[in-house]
């Protein structure tokens, strides 16, 4: 047997907890609206050596499932939802802009359309879209065309998925690299998009990594009452 | 080991939209009442291994990072200001808005609040009240010897007396809009006060910039559809069971590594 056995299940081991817990994270997030489920993916970590090469695994990925969500109708007219590729853009409180699939806003104190938690909503040309005072109902086009009594008041724009960078709170991405406008994305009204963890997905994912682990757990156990015989064994004939 | 920790922040997630629902279910039948809705947000995510560091085996960058995020939060609660349907009452000082718009009521200790729910009375003083005992803003004085108040949609309140039948405008009823209504903070009792998300209210005749006209002898239904809330009930409660489960698995998991000796 080889000294390599311990590292090796240990590794294995915490891989399976990273697993666990990242689908915990979509299951946690399965009703925040617009979130995009990270998918864990494991690497071969080869360590060379004398003798045969050990390999050791290891959590080389989340990747982001860019699968949407299903929409779901509320009625609200400030909820829109992009159907197809592509993310809102939003400016936030420290300067910086971030990208968004949770579509529901609000008209903030300064008539401005925003996040519930404060950030701008950007229209096509990187500004705030300013709300008129009164007015009729607020109409959304299939183009983001965004109207009040017939009068354009502004457009949403729908950034490219390419730009999408690190994940920050709030079901949102950082801003990396320019923000080109989406093809072939419309926007709904009175729709949002829900996340897009599936729960069936995310408890087979869970049930998996768990089984994993107690099988790693086991054989470190094995491993462990080998060493113990071996110990014995030699103690009992010296 | 962070599972443990995440899956009781979509516990609590659950837990608070259960809330959130039962408060909208129980006020089915509270005129005028706008139905409130939970958003969720993901908490931060620790960088275990940032998108675009240098891998340690082949020194090139690595395009996607391993990013773990550590759960979810309640966001907000957000009012719907939605429109409830109408219900005719028949009596005179029931008035309800139709389109946007609150009517402004003076609190005793100095404020106003505001409220859509036009269900009025007359107090002993012949003032227009609210169920509570507040009066409309405006202090609108039904003279005793009126027979019978009329309210028109552009808000004039009109009185008919009973021996000449002769008709005299006692006052004006106005609404008041607010830039933002989501921003309003519920005091109970259907009232909101004016914060500073909301803006300042802006006072005008009913039908003006927007605002709704009145109608008497109607009230506003609440505007909770009841299948909508069972239906958020239910995949409130799965979602409780599912990160429920993650829980006891992390659980599982714990002991096992306990069990080593």
């Amino acid at each position: 047997m080889d000294k390599a056995i311990g590292p090796v299940l240990l590794a294995g081991q915490r891989v399976q907890h990273q697993r666990v817990d990242i689908v915990a994270n979509n299951i946690a997030n399965a009703s925040t609206s617009g979130f995009r489920a990270q998918m864990s993916i494991a690497s071969e970590h080869v360590m060379q050596r004398a003798g045969p090469s050990v390999s050791m695994p290891r959590l080389a990925t989340a990747l982001t499932d860019a699968r949407p969500g299903v929409l779901t109708m509320t009625g609200v007219p400030l909820d829109f939802a992009i159907e197809g590729p592509g993310f809102f853009l939003i400016g936030l409180a420290d300067g910086r802009q971030a990208l968004t699939r949770a579509g529901s806003f609000i008209r903030r104190g300064d008539g401005t359309l925003g996040t519930p938690d404060g950030a701008a909503l950007l229209g096509e040309g990187g500004g705030p879209i300013a709300l008129p005072e009164g007015g009729g109902p607020i109409v959304l086009a299939r183009d983001g065309t965004l109207s009040s009594g017939g009068a354009i008041i502004g457009r949403v724009g729908v950034v490219a998925e390419d730009a999408a960078g690190q994940r920050l709170a709030g079901a949102r991405f950082a801003l990396d690299g320019p923000a080109e406008p989406a093809e072939g994305a419309g926007l709904r009204q009175g729709v949002l998009e829900s996340s897009n963890v599936s729960p069936v997905q995310a408890l087979a994912e869970l049930i998996d990594a768990s089984r994993r682990y107690e099988m790693f757990q086991s054989m470190v156990e094995e491993d462990d009452r080998r060493i113990r015989n071996v110990i014995e064994t030699f103690s009992r004939q010296t | 080991m962070q599972a443990l920790k995440i899956a009781a922040t979509g516990m609590a997630a659950q837990q608070t939209r259960v809330d959130v629902t039962s408060n909208n279910i129980a006020n089915m039948s509270t005129t005028a009442y706008d139905r409130r809705r939970a958003a969720f947000a993901d908490l931060f995510y620790q960088q275990l291994r940032a998108p675009g560091a240098l891998s340690a085996t082949s020194g090139e960058r690595v395009p996607v990072g391993v990013e773990l995020g550590l759960g979810t939060r309640v966001d907000a609660v957000i009012v719907d200001q939605a429109q409830g349907a109408l219900r005719a009452t028949g009596a005179s000082l029931d008035l309800a808005i139709q389109g946007e718009g609150f009517f402004e009521i003076n609190l005793p200790d100095g404020n106003s609040a505001y409220t859509r729910d036009g269900s009025f009375q007359r107090s002993a003083e012949g003032v227009i009240v609210t169920d509570a005992g507040f009066p409309l803003a405006g202090d609108i004085t039904i003279p005793i010897e009126a027979e019978s108040v009329q309210i028109a949609a552009d808000g004039t309140v009109s009185a008919i007396f009973q021996d000449d039948g002769r008709t005299e405008e006692i006052g004006q009823i106005d609404l008041v809009r607010f830039v933002s209504p989501a921003g309003l903070s519920a005091l109970g009792d259907t009232l909101f006060a004016e914060t500073e998300a909301s803006g300042p209210p802006a006072i005008d005749r009913p039908g003006v910039d927007g605002r709704g006209t009145l109608r008497q002898g109607f009230l506003e239904d609440s505007a909770v559809d009841v299948v909508r809330e069972i239906t958020d009930l239910i995949e409130a409660q799965r979602g409780y069971e599912l990160n429920a489960r993650v829980m006891s698995a992390a659980d599982e998991m714990l002991s096992a590594a306990v069990r080593v000796r």
